[in-house]
């Protein structure tokens, strides 16, 4: 039973990974004070700039969008480093934690190759059971081998 | 030393910075559309002629105004300009492609490029802008190899500009990534076509021409954006949307790291004149009063630029003689006597 489960649960791991880094990753890399406090900055001044008659007070009208333009810019870079360093970490994790669900299920795998995950099963799924118990040996066994191809399955379905 | 924050010091009201500036190589002048782009030019470089060495006027814009402005027809080379000893002029047009060079150009490569020219000129057409840009590179090749003291650049009224000006560091990235493509699938053309039996398309001369471009346009993307060697002179006038273009230009170069740090406001009534009754013209006079509030904008705008300003005469400035004196203007703020 222990097999079962791990195996399931691993799976689930496997499958749910990306939403799972995503929101870890939100959670980390939030928004800082200082990007907050330019965006601010720039809202005020683009509501200055709606108030400024382009065509009686250019001087200020210029003066006004040059700062928003300066603004803009810093905003981009902040979003922009902050973007990178977050990618660059989701990638990391996620291919971290895929290579050791595979490693575990790889050698959960082979060591319980012979063992069965679930016994009893030639009623219900007979011809299938044959091939189901197939490295076992034992008779309505279902195999670890399958119960990976049948969890792989069943997590991809519920995810969508 | 006590700082007296309220003093300010206005720049010198005209171009005398650009002109005593020996260092410099490169000026464009440009500005949206019928301001006086050329007439400006042309006086500039006038003025130049009068302390350098050797200048030449180019002019990108397919118009070809510079002849008009020296009544004087000029072509794809420098030619001198007549009634002076070291201003030379020439007109290029960018949207020369390769199927208008001269056949003398293919000379030397094999029959392939030839027969297929129709071919190639669909293939550039397909880059848009490289048909442009490859002979804005020739031209830079031919004016770097004639060692002019100074080029003025007479730029055309649209986008174009800012775009070849932007050009250069673009170009840089994408040859690049180009040459090192082709030295990837070089070969590999090479051999396919050796298996299909058409003789050698030989994409080195291509390739190799490409190679060349590169060490010339990164030269020329350094000493654009060398503050010493170029300027961008901005020409406008004293309405709103003129105004607005310029500092729409004024930004684009800071972002593209290319100096500028002069504008000329042309067209302007400086002296309202009287009508044959002795009073003063009254379109004109409002005319001035709407000038007026445009130049105080400027002036408050770009305290840190030279200002120029430049009178609207009474007659079309066209002609040797008459572009000689309006280019004494750039110099000497202007007074009617």
């Amino acid at each position: 039973m222990f097999t079962f489960w791990m195996v399931a649960l691993f799976m689930l791991i496997g499958s749910l990974l990306p939403n799972i880094v995503k929101w870890s990753t939100d959670f980390i890399f939030k928004v800082t004070d200082e990007e907050k406090r330019i965006r601010e900055e720039f809202k005020e001044l683009r509501k200055e700039l709606a108030g400024i008659s382009a065509v009686d007070e250019f001087a200020h009208y210029a003066r006004t969008q040059r700062k928003m333009n300066k603004l803009d810019e810093q905003i981009q870079a902040l979003g922009q480093s902050r973007m990178d360093d977050r990618e660059s970490i989701k990638w990391k994790f996620t291919k971290t934690i895929q290579i050791i669900n595979g490693a575990v299920l790889v050698y959960l795998a082979v060591t319980q190759r012979y063992e069965p995950v679930l016994t009893g099963l030639s009623d219900w799924f007979w011809p299938l059971n044959i091939v189901l118990s197939y490295p076992t040996g034992i008779e309505g066994a279902l195999s670890i081998v399958f119960w990976l191809f049948i969890c792989n399955n069943a997590c991809r379905a519920l995810i969508k | 030393m006590a700082s007296n924050v309220e003093e300010f010091v206005q720049l010198e009201p005209t171009v005398k910075n650009v002109v005593e500036q020996t260092s410099l190589r490169w000026i464009f002048v440009g500005g949206k559309g019928g301001v006086g782009k050329t007439t400006c030019s042309c006086s500039l470089a006038v003025q130049l002629a009068l302390v350098r060495e050797t200048v030449l006027i180019i002019s990108t814009d397919p118009a070809h105004n510079i002849s008009d402005a020296f009544d004087q027809k000029f072509s794809k080379v420098p030619n001198k300009v007549k009634g002076f000893e070291n201003l030379f002029a020439m007109e290029i047009d960018p949207n020369v492609g390769f199927n208008e060079l001269p056949d003398d150009y293919f000379e030397g490569e094999s029959n392939f490029w030839r027969a297929n020219r129709g071919l190639m000129q669909e293939i550039f057409g397909a880059f848009p802008g490289i048909d442009e840009a490859m002979s804005y590179v020739e031209v830079m090749k031919l004016v770097q190899g004639m060692n002019f003291s100074v080029v003025v650049f007479d730029t055309a009224p649209t986008g174009h500009t800012l775009r070849l000006l932007a050009f250069p560091s673009v170009v840089e990235k994408g040859l690049s990534k180009l040459l090192r493509l082709k030295s990837q699938i070089g070969p590999f053309i090479n051999q396919i076509s050796g298996l299909i039996g058409m003789s050698s398309i030989n994409t080195d001369i291509f390739s190799n021409r490409l190679e060349e471009m590169l060490p010339i346009i990164q030269q020329i993307n350094e000493q654009f954006k060398d503050p010493n060697r170029t300027t961008f002179v901005c020409v406008c006038i004293a309405e709103f949307l003129s105004l607005y273009e310029t500092e729409r230009l004024v930004q684009e170069l800071s972002k593209s790291n290319i100096d500028t740090h002069n504008i000329i406001v042309n067209q302007l009534l400086l002296n309202a004149p009287k009508t044959s009754s002795g009073e003063t013209c009254g379109l004109c006079a409002a005319r001035k009063k709407l000038q007026a509030k445009y130049l105080d904008q400027i002036a408050d705008l770009y305290e840190d630029f030279h200002v120029t300003r430049l009178p609207l005469l009474d007659r079309e400035v066209r002609g040797v003689e008459q572009v000689k004196n309006f280019s004494e203007n750039l110099l000497k703020p202007y007074s009617s006597k």
